[in-house]
Parts: structure tokens; C-alpha cells; sequence
């Protein structure tokens, strides 16, 4: 029921399995096209036999820019996870495992120190996702999402920055066995 | 960067604070009264353009046109022009660019003779850029080919690339005239072969080597291969030991695997095809790549129909079956995705074996190998939601004697007697789709004579399920399976057990009950896709009564699951099929349709939605507004969006498929369809148009000999029907194609003139690589002239050409 393979732009027209679901976000344009300009391989995608797009990564490799370098948030090298999302028909067959591991050996290929990425403390699934594959909570970003997925009451959502160690990480000097107590600001982050 | 798209650019150093401050708080006059004393003074004809740029921000015609004539002086005189005033120059034209001064005669070609003058200045790299942003390729090609000399074997593979990229691009574009065509065609090939070969024949490359190292250099080799080379040079470069798809798996690389297996199948090449498969699956097995690297479904059907293909069917399908043996023995180790993967290849080959080797004696016809593996599959399957969509298509192929054996021996024994309830319910559920499915298939039906005893029949066949005349589809089945589904609905809703236990289940079986009444409905209510005549009303053709028992059955089931998008869409449809409009309108909301996605969904709902319900307008001047500002957004610029970012990351085939992308979004019949329907709907309340359609920014690029390309994503309808027949969003349409409707000879009107003038036919766009959406070729009788255009610009020089001219 599915091809893995590397996103090409024609995928947009294909996306409906995904982004109708409403814990998948839409982005513009521009902003699938900048990771399919910058790092083509982290983006890829499952597709099933009629080429509806069942799933789909978009990942990127970067540090912080160099003014952060003395900050105590500086990011060194590393891979981080922008989306990563399976249509719900295909939930549970392992689709969103081997998409991230693709982008895990990437990471490693390219030296990364480790996988990072953002997700609601709400979204129990995800969280549950990412751990059954090693990832662990680095730091809570206090209102890092402008609305909140559950409560419409509520005007923000605190975020996990979620990490996963590579290779290069012998010592495990990049992940936090507490990482709920440390708490930090959007604007920690970037 | 260059300055100018972010604001004003910054002076030179040397100018003085007084004209400086001037020129930065936008004190225009002050600014040319300062600069042409300075020119005076000291006759360097920075400030002369310094003021003239300057003149160029004040509201009289005469001297915005200042600055047109100064890069056109500039341009005429073959000098190497100053990059300080061709910043300036480019700065005050910012806004002429989207009307009448093509970038590619004024600015683009400065810029080429800057950067050829100084081609090691960091400078050189900004023109390239800037070119590119203003999608000069020309230029851009000339820049490049000069960056290229400069940095030759520098460890930049980058200069290289963008040369032969853009010498690639310019040699496809319109851009380039038909004489140049040939030569940069050549062009591109040969430098890539000679990288190419310098990299077969080197023991090792280094980075300083013109050869091809990495992935994305390899791909556009055989991309530009594939497009100006022959069929044989790719065919053999794709079997060598270094450049070969197999070499690359070894390194991981899986891109060109498929793009190669894309391209072989093109040209019906299957024993390539048959033996490629082969070696990457035994890859795989031997340990040479990652074991289910290529395990793709993909990879097997085209495995499995390659092997039909060959002259030895029966011994290349064993080979098939013996490789797929091997990977279902470990399997274990595989993601589920992959042990369903291998389900499916084994069903592949099964439906690709030859008649004589799935059943060699013929005895028990019935339970053949193929309804066999359905079973099987089932076994492992049956509860998963895409069950249904995985199998449909082999049980469509099934002869009816297997039809039968799965309906009757195979489908019911999946559980046993005393199995839990839900799980029945859930099998329950499939085999009411699969019937449905079955009643789409002319092998349920048997011909009849037209005449019985002398008298004529009004069914054209007998169906072999129920044995009732018929047509397609059986009516007496369908009245049937409606009962069947409404029975087993209603024990799900009278017992608690059952109803708890659907938040387990990965689909609700009761939604896909209603699926199965409500199509069987809409179908017993005479709903055929309407292609033609759109004046007939609906009502002519189908059964207002059967029509609206579908619609209550599938809206009370939204209401039960609102969360479900297939029953949404469908609703949503069949709302505008009855002419409740608003009501569609408010089902159709909550699917949040926004940005990247509009162009492939928003269709679905506006198509021609101005002649159902113009008033949806009213009062909701933003209607559009989504659509509106996405196209606004990413056309803006004439560069496809992002492009830039794909030459900086030496992305060579994203820029090709980005290329592609930004052209067909340019044609897209959707842009059409957000300015037309917006248009229709101010006239018909007779409301004043600001923008003609012709005259709108974003119909540049729509030519009269446009094709226009339609992306409509039917993938999220839900789709009982059986490839035998349309899909079920053809029966939901309110007239014909999405561009054709455009075009309707009873939508001239002022506003959509120079569209509905044209002649039209569908055909399939042949821009489209890979694609198979049916596009509409438009094209204007050649005696008419299109409309006049007017000149937008504040005045036209030399260095003006008509917008169309470009297309
Ligand atoms: C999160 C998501 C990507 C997981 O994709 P998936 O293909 O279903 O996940 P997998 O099948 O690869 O699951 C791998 C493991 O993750 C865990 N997991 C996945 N989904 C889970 C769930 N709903 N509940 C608990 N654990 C879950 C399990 O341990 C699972 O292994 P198992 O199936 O062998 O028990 C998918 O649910 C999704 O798209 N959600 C909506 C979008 C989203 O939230 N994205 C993340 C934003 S940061």
C-alpha cells in the first residue's frame, strides 16, 4: 500500500490525507517549498497506490546562528523535525517510525548531534510516538503555540523540545534524563 | 542580497552626510537639488544617477520616466556600467518590473556585463542572484557560464552546476530563442557526459574534479539525459558501475532507482525494468543496502508486470515469487508497513501469473490461487480501514465463478462462528462494500437478447447474482444490499456492547454502512456523471425521492461521526447537486481548506459556484480572499518561490521540479476559476468589476494558446466504484471538467470575454510530467485579435515589450 520516496513539489496537489486532518497544520507555499529547496532528502514522503500522500517528513540541518554562540541556548550542528505527519487510515503500520528513522540516518550521515523537534503537551500521541523511539523531553517552551488544540478558552500552549542523541553524542552530554523541570521562553528559542 | 527588495539602497560611503540624510528620509527634492550639484562638481555620474533615481519617486510622469531612459542609454552603450547604479537603477524600476520593462532587456543584461567585467568580486554572485529572482535566464545563463570560468576546479562544485543547470533551463524555456535552442541543449548534455565519464573513469574523485559526485549531481545528469539525450546513452549509463541505480542503492541513494524505473517504464522497456527490480530486491536480501530499502509497492508491481512482460513469463514469475519468498521468510524483522507491503506483492503476482499457471488443470475454477490470496490477505487485513481500497481493485479482475467462491466460501469463513461481535461487524461492513463494489462489475452480468418470444426486453442483461434482468447496476442487488446494511446498522446502534466498541475500531463500521446506503441510493435514484448537457435539470434524469433519502441518510450519519472528511466532501457535493448552496457552504468550513492546499481542493466547492448561488458573495466580499491572497502570494515574484534557496543548496533536480511546479501553478485552472466565479457573481448583482480578467496581474501568463492545467485532488471522496466504471466524484458533478465549465457558452459575459471566445477541447497537458490531470486546451480562432491591452506603465519605451509576448 505504499512507496517511500523523496517529495517532489506535484506532492502539494496530493496532500488531502493528511492536511484535512485537523491535527495537521497547512503551511504557505513557500515554506514546504524553502525545505524542498534547502534539504531535499530530509523531505520525504509515503504514498499509496493511487499517489494520495499518506504521510509525509519535513526536516531540516542547521546550528544557531552564529550571535547565539556564547548564549546558553545555542544549538551546536544538528537535525530537527518541522512536521511529520500520517493520514489517519494509516496510523499504526509504522509509516511515521520509518519516515523519522530516514531522517535519523541522515542525521547521522551528516555528523548531526542529535534530532530535535516541537510538540504540543497535549498531543499525548505524538509524545508517546516519539518516546517508543528514544526521543526525551529536553526543555518545556512556556506558550510556544498561540492557541491552544483542546481549549478554545485558552490563547497559548506550552511546547516539549523533544530530543533524540546521534552517533556523535558518545556521551549523551545533549539529552536530560528531567528535562520537564527546565523551562524557557520562545524567545529562548528560535 | 540585494538591497532593493527589502527597501532603499544604501548610498556609498563616500557621499556626504546632507545628501545621505536626504536620500534616507525620502526627501526627494532636496535629493536631486544636492546630487546634481555634486555631479557638477565633481562629474562622476554616480550622482547623476543618484538624482535621477530620485526623480524617478516624484508623481510626474516625465521623471519617473527618467530612469527608463537612462538604463536604456545604459544598455545601448556597451559599456560596463557601475554596480552602485545599477543598483540604484534597479531599486527606482522596482514597481515597472510587473508591468511593461522586461528585466531580461534592461537591468538583467547590465548585470550580465557587471559580472562578466568583474567576475571574481562577491558582487558577481549578487547579479546571478538577481537575474535569477527576476527570472532573466539569459542573463543568469551568462553570469553563471562566467562564474563558472572563474572558480573552474575550485572546491565549489556549486559554479559548475548553476552553469549547466541554468544553461539546461534556459535551453527549455520560452525564454530562448529558437536558433540558441539547439546549441545550449547540446550544451548542457556535453558537459554532464564529460563529468559523467570523468567520473566513471577516476579511481577517485575529489571535489575539485569536474565530475559528478553527489546525488543531486547525478540526478540532473540523467534528468537532463532523459530530456536532450537518447534513449540508449541513459539506458546504458544506468546499468554502469558507478553511475548505475544499483551502485547508487548501494550508497543509499534511492532517487534515481525511481526515476530511472520511471523512465524505463515510459518507454516500455520491461525487461530492464524486470531486471533492475530484480538486482535492487536481491540487494536487499544480500545485506548490500538496508533490507526493506526498496520494498516499495512500487517496486513490486512493476517487478511483477515487468515479469509478465518478458519471453519467459512463467520462469521470470517464479523468479518473482522465489525473491518475494526470501523476503516474506524475514519479514519478522520488517514494520508492519512493510509485512503489508509483501501481502500486497504476493497478491501482485498472483493476479500477474498467466491463467495456465495459477490453475493449470482448471479444476476448481473457483477457488483459485487469486481468491485464495484474497483470503489471505483478508486473514491478516480484514479490520483495517484501508482493507476495502487495498483489495478492490483484484477483486474487480475476478472472473464471477471467483466472485462467487469469495463472496459465498471465503469472505464468511474469515471468522469463525463464536468470533467476537465487533470483529463481525467490522467484516460485516466490508462485505457490504464489496458487494457494492461488485455491483459496478460487467462480470456480475450476462447479456441478454433484446427481444424474448417477441417481446422487447427493457433490461439489456441478467444478473448472474440474483438472476433478475438488469442493467449496470443490478437494481434488485442494490435494493438488497441497502436492506442488508440498514439491518446490520441498526444492530450496531441497538447494542451497547457494540456501540462501545467503536472508538477502538479504526473505522467506524456504521459510517461505512451509510457509505454503502447512500451510494446504493444515489445510484437507485438514476445519478449518472453529467459530462454534457449541464442546462437539463437534474431532476429529468433521477428520482427526487431516492435522491433525498440518500442525502438524510448520509447527513444523520454526519452527525453521528461529524469528524469524518470523506462523508464531509461527499455531503458537501450532493448539497450543491441539490442547490442548497450555503448549507454546502457551512459543511464545507470546517474542513479549514487553506493556503498550499487551495489550489488542489478548493475546486470541490467553487467550481462555478457564482451560476449556483452568487449570493454566497454577498455581503462576503472575502469569499475569494483565501484564494486570492495565495496566488497573490506565491506568483508575486516571475521566479519560481524559493528558487534561490535550491541554487545555494546546490539542489539541482528541486529547481528543475520547482521550475515545473511555478509554471503549472501559472496556468492553473483554479487562479482561473478564483478570478472568474468572483467576477460572475459582482456582474450578476450587477456590482463594478475593478480588474478585468485580461488586464489582472495574475493572467499574465495565461495565453490564448494556454493550456490550462487542473490539480483537483479527488483523493479524499470516498470511491466504492470499481475501475470498470467512473469514480464516485464523477457522479457528484455538476457539469463537465473543471476547465470546460469555464468556458460554457452561457457564461459570456464582459468580464470573461476572452475566455469564453475560445474554442475549447480536453486533452491531456503535456507539460505535466508524471501527470495524468486533464487539462484545457483554450484557443483563440487566430483570426481574432485578442482585446487591446492597456499600457499600465507610465510610459513605454524601447525597452517595453506587450506582457503577452513573453507567455
Ligand atoms: C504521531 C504520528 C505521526 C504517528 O505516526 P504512525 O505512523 O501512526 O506511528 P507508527 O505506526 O510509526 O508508531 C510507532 C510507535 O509510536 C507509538 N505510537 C504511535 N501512535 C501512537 C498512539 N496513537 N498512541 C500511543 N502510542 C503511539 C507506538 O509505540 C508505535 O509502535 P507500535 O505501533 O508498535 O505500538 C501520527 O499519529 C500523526 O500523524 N498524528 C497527527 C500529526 C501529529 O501529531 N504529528 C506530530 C506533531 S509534532
Amino acid at each position: 500500500m505504499a512507496n517511500f520516496r523523496r517529495f517532489r513539489p506535484d506532492d502539494l496537489h496530493k496532500l488531502s490525507k493528511c492536511n484535512l486532518d485537523p491535527f495537521t497544520e497547512t503551511y504557505e507555499l513557500g515554506f514546504y517549498l524553502q525545505y524542498y529547496a534547502k534539504w531535499p532528502s530530509l523531505f520525504q514522503v509515503a504514498e499509496d497506490q493511487h499517489g494520495n500522500i499518506i504521510g509525509y517528513i519535513m526536516g531540516k540541518l542547521e546550528s544557531s546562528p552564529d550571535v547565539y554562540r556564547f548564549s546558553e541556548h545555542y544549538l551546536p550542528w544538528h537535525a530537527h523535525i518541522t512536521a511529520v505527519t500520517v493520514a489517519p487510515e494509516a496510523r499504526r503500520l509504522g509509516i511515521g517510525r520509518l519516515l523519522t528513522e530516514q531522517l535519523e540516518v541522515a542525521a547521522d550521515a551528516n555528523n548531526a548531534w542529535f534530532v530535535d523537534l516541537f510538540v504540543r503537551v497535549s498531543n499525548h500521541k505524538a509524545i508517546a510516538f516519539y518516546k517508543s523511539m528514544g526521543y526525551s523531553v529536553f526543555r518545556v517552551v512556556k506558550d510556544y503555540y498561540g492557541d491552544h488544540s483542546s481549549d478554545p478558552t485558552l490563547s497559548s500552549e506550552d511546547a516539549y523540545d523533544m530530543r533524540k542523541p546521534m552517533k556523535r553524542d558518545v556521551n549523551r552530554e545533549h539529552v536530560r534524563e528531567d528535562g520537564e523541570k527546565y523551562e524557557v521562553d520562545p524567545s529562548d528559542v528560535w | 542580497m540585494s538591497a532593493y527588495r527589502y527597501g532603499r539602497p544604501a548610498l556609498r560611503g563616500s557621499v556626504d552626510v546632507q545628501l545621505q540624510t536626504a536620500f534616507s528620509d525620502g526627501n526627494w527634492n532636496t535629493v536631486i537639488r544636492l546630487a546634481a550639484k555634486r555631479a557638477a562638481a565633481t562629474k562622476d555620474p554616480y550622482y547623476e544617477a543618484v538624482k535621477i533615481c530620485a526623480e524617478s519617486q516624484l508623481d510626474g510622469t516625465a521623471e519617473k520616466c527618467a530612469v527608463l531612459a537612462a538604463v536604456d542609454e545604459l544598455v545601448k552603450n556597451k559599456k560596463t556600467p557601475d554596480i552602485d547604479i545599477i543598483e540604484l537603477y534597479e531599486w527606482a524600476c522596482r514597481d515597472l518590473f510587473n508591468y511593461d520593462v522586461e528585466y531580461a532587456d534592461t537591468l538583467g543584461p547590465l548585470r550580465a556585463r557587471w559580472a562578466k567585467a568583474n567576475p571574481s568580486s562577491p558582487l558577481a554572485l549578487q547579479c546571478l542572484q538577481a537575474c535569477l529572482e527576476k527570472w532573466d535566464l539569459v542573463s543568469a545563463q551568462q553570469i553563471a557560464t562566467t562564474l563558472d570560468k572563474t572558480h573552474a576546479n575550485t572546491a565549489d562544485r556549486r559554479y559548475m552546476f548553476w552553469n549547466i543547470t541554468l544553461t539546461f533551463l534556459l535551453s527549455v524555456s520560452p525564454q530562448c530563442t529558437d536558433a540558441s535552442r539547439k546549441v545550449y541543449s547540446l550544451l548542457a548534455v556535453r558537459q554532464l557526459e564529460r563529468a559523467a565519464d570523468l567520473t566513471e573513469s577516476s579511481a577517485k574523485l575529489e571535489p575539485t574534479d569536474r565530475g559528478l559526485l553527489t546525488e543531486e549531481e547525478i540526478c540532473l545528469y540523467y534528468r537532463v539525459l532523459r530530456s536532450h539525450g537518447t534513449k540508449e546513452e541513459f539506458i546504458s549509463r544506468l546499468q554502469s558501475p558507478k553511475l548505475g541505480a544499483i551502485s547508487q542503492l548501494k550508497e543509499g541513494r534511492k532517487l534515481l532507482f525511481c526515476e530511472g524505473l520511471d523512465a524505463l517504464e515510459s518507454w516500455g522497456e520491461w525487461d530492464l525494468i524486470y531486471k533492475l527490480c530484480r538486482e535492487a530486491l536481491v540487494l536487499g536480501l544480500e545485506g548490500a543496502t538496508s533490507p526493506f530499502f526498496v520494498c516499495d509497492l512500487q517496486t513490486w508491481r512493476k517487478f511483477a508486470t515487468a515479469a509478465s512482460k518478458t519471453a519467459d513469463p512463467d520462469g521470470s514469475l517464479a523468479e518473482v515469487q522465489n525473491i518475494l519468498k526470501r523476503y516474506i521468510e524475514i519479514k519478522d524483522k520488517a514494520s508492519e508497513m512493510y509485512k503489508k507491503n509483501l501481502s500486497l506483492a504476493l497478491l501482485e503476482t498472483t493476479f500477474r501469473l498467466p491463467a495456465t499457471a495459477v490453475n493449470p488443470t482448471r479444476e476448481n475454477e473457483r477457488l483459485s490461487a487469486r481468491v485464495i490470496q484474497i483470503g489471505l490477505f483478508l486473514d491478516q487485513y480484514f479490520e483495517r480501514l484501508s482493507a476495502f481500497d487495498d483489495i478492490k481493485g483484484y477483486v474487480a479482475e475476478l472472473s464471477f465463478e471467483e466472485v462467487k467462491a469469495l463472496m459465498e466460501s471465503v469472505v464468511p469463513r474469515i471468522l469463525d462462528e463464536d468470533a467476537n461481535k465487533t470483529r463481525k461487524i467490522v467484516l460485516e461492513a466490508l462485505s457490504c462494500k464489496l458487494r457494492y463494489l461488485l455491483s459496478t462489475c460487467p462480470q456480475t452480468l450476462t447479456p441478454q437478447p433484446s427481444v424474448v418470444e417477441g417481446q422487447p426486453q427493457d433490461k439489456p442483461f441478467q444478473c448472474r447474482l440474483c438472476s433478475s434482468p438488469a442493467s449496470l447496476p443490478c437494481e434488485c442487488c442494490l435494493r438488497k444490499l441497502i436492506l442488508d446494511a440498514a439491518t446490520a446498522y441498526e444492530r450496531i446502534t441497538g447494542e451497547k456492547e457494540l456501540l462501545a466498541a467503536i472508538p477502538r475500531l479504526d473505522k467506524d463500521p456504521r459510517l461505512d454502512l451509510a457509505l454503502v446506503m447512500g451510494a446504493a441510493l444515489l445510484k437507485l435514484s438514476g445519478l449518472r456523471p453529467r459530462t454534457s448537457d449541464v442546462t437539463r435539470s437534474l431532476w429529468q434524469d433521477v428520482d427526487p425521492g431516492l435522491f433525498l433519502q440518500a442525502v438524510l441518510l448520509l447527513d444523520a450519519q454526519l452527525k453521528e461521526t461529524p469528524g469524518d472528511t470523506e462523508l464531509r466532501l461527499l455531503l458537501v457535493k450532493l448539497y450543491l447537486l441539490l442547490g442548497c448552496a450555503s448549507y454546502a457552504y457551512q459543511l464545507w468550513i470546517p474542513l479549514d481548506v487553506k493556503r498550499t492546499i487551495q489550489d488542489a481542493l478548493s475546486p470541490l466547492f467553487f467550481d462555478r459556484i457564482s451560476a449556483l448561488a452568487p449570493g454566497l458573495f454577498q455581503g462576503n466580499r472575502g469569499l475569494m480572499e483565501p484564494l486570492r491572497s495565495f496566488y497573490n502570494q506565491s506568483l508575486r515574484e516571475k521566479s519560481p518561490v524559493r528558487i534561490w534557496d535550491a541554487f545555494w543548496a546546490g539542489s539541482y533536480t528541486s529547481i528543475l521540479d520547482m521550475t515545473e511546479f511555478d509554471g503549472n501553478l501559472r496556468r492553473s485552472c483554479t487562479l482561473m476559476m478564483t478570478l472568474v466565479e468572483e467576477r460572475r457573481a459582482i456582474r450578476c448583482y450587477g456590482g463594478k468589476i475593478d480588474c478585468e480578467i485580461e488586464e489582472h496581474p495574475l493572467t499574465e501568463n495565461i495565453d490564448d494558446d494556454t493550456t490550462l492545467v487542473d490539480k483537483t485532488d479527488h483523493g479524499p471522496f470516498p470511491n466504492l466504484e470499481s475501475f470498470h466504471g467512473p469514480a464516485m466524484h464523477e457522479f457528484l458533478s455538476r457539469g463537465p471538467g473543471l476547465s470546460v465549465g469555464f468556458l460554457h457558452p452561457r457564461s459570456v459575459t464582459p468580464s470573461s470575454r476572452f475566455l469564453t471566445r475560445r474554442r475549447t477541447s480536453v486533452r491531456t497537458s503535456p507539460s505535466c510530467r508524471n501527470s495524468t490531470s486533464i487539462s484545457c486546451c483554450t484557443s483563440l480562432p487566430r483570426t481574432t485579435n485578442p482585446p487591446p491591452k492597456q499600457t499600465r506603465s507610465p510610459c513605454a519605451t524601447a525597452t517595453t515589450r506587450s506582457r503577452r509576448s513573453r507567455v
